[in-house]
């Protein structure tokens, strides 16, 4: 008789600790990229957070002074239809937007409105993309 | 098409609501004085009772009609697809909150306004649902539409 191995499926506690490292990570590598381009990288105030299979936790969002304008690295959930966590890149004053998503290990960059091959997360992508977002219009 | 086109136009839906809402608790409080208010013989305190009892859920159905229409012109504008106007309301929401990988409990939550619409057009059919007021509908409306791009 064979049987079926499944794996076990994680417990809240467990997704929260793993997403709050995987997000670590992320926010570890937008401040130290930023740092080398002599980018002004700020953590703003804490954000809750409450996600279904999550729980409950806190994050700061970045605020990134680029050369030529401002951005910023904001959390958006873990729970995502179709992704397993969701950062978004955003510009002021003209709120164009890329997202940063995670499938499984590794994390995804698209343009907003989907029109060019998503890339994957490293240090060109995310410096083309800060200063696609904060060029002068 | 800009993402601010249909986030406005819910909220021009919601100003209607408001002004219908008032103007339907002006003309109840001006027909217990006065009950020739109702200019036509066809009308009556009934009707204004009718008007103000089901005025919310009108609107809901409006709401809910404008944000599907904003959905349905994203699926064929920007994805390109044939089924814009074939797919059901659950499986557009589902797809579009898939494609422009949305937070879960936001898709969810749209698609409690759906089954609460659903509820409101076809009672008949469908069994109950959690019951949702035209300002949370809105709200959930709106936010849903903030996951679109800003201009497609």
């Amino acid at each position: 008789m064979s049987a079926t191995l499944t794996e076990p499926r994680a417990t809240p506690r467990q997704t929260k600790v793993e997403w709050l490292a995987t997000l670590d990570d992320l926010i570890n590598d937008i401040e130290q990229w930023a740092a080398e381009e002599d980018w002004q990288v700020a953590r703003l105030k804490k954000k809750t957070i409450h996600e279904r299979g999550v729980g409950t936790y806190s994050v700061s969002d970045l605020r990134i002074r680029t050369h030529s304008g401002i951005l910023n690295a904001e959390v958006v959930a873990r729970d995502i239809v179709g992704a397993d966590g969701r950062v978004d890149l955003i510009s002021f004053p003209t709120m164009d937007r890329f997202v940063v998503v995670r499938r499984g290990d590794t994390w995804i960059v698209h343009d907003d409105a989907r029109s060019r091959h998503p890339r994957r997360w490293s240090k060109k992508t995310f410096i083309d993309v800060a200063e696609e977002l904060t060029k002068p219009q | 098409m800009s993402r601010e086109s249909p986030v406005a136009r819910l909220q021009s839906v919601w100003r209607e609501f408001l002004a219908a809402s008032l103007a339907t608790e002006r003309l109840r409080a001006a027909a217990r004085s006065d009950s020739s208010v109702f200019a036509t013989e066809e009308l009556g305190p009934a009707d204004i009772e009718a008007c103000a009892r089901n005025l919310e859920p009108t609107y809901l159905v409006r709401l809910f009609a404008e944000f599907e229409a904003a959905l349905r012109l994203y699926w064929r504008d920007n994805r390109r697809r044939r089924t814009w106007n074939t797919i059901g309301a659950e499986a557009l929401i589902q797809s579009v909150g898939a494609y422009r990988e949305i937070p879960a409990p936001v898709v969810a939550s749209a698609q409690e306004a759906r089954e609460f619409r659903n509820h409101l057009v076809h009672q008949a059919e469908t069994t109950e649902a959690a019951a949702i007021s035209l300002r949370e509908c809105r709200s959930r409306l709106c936010r849903f539409l903030s996951s679109l791009p800003l201009r497609w």
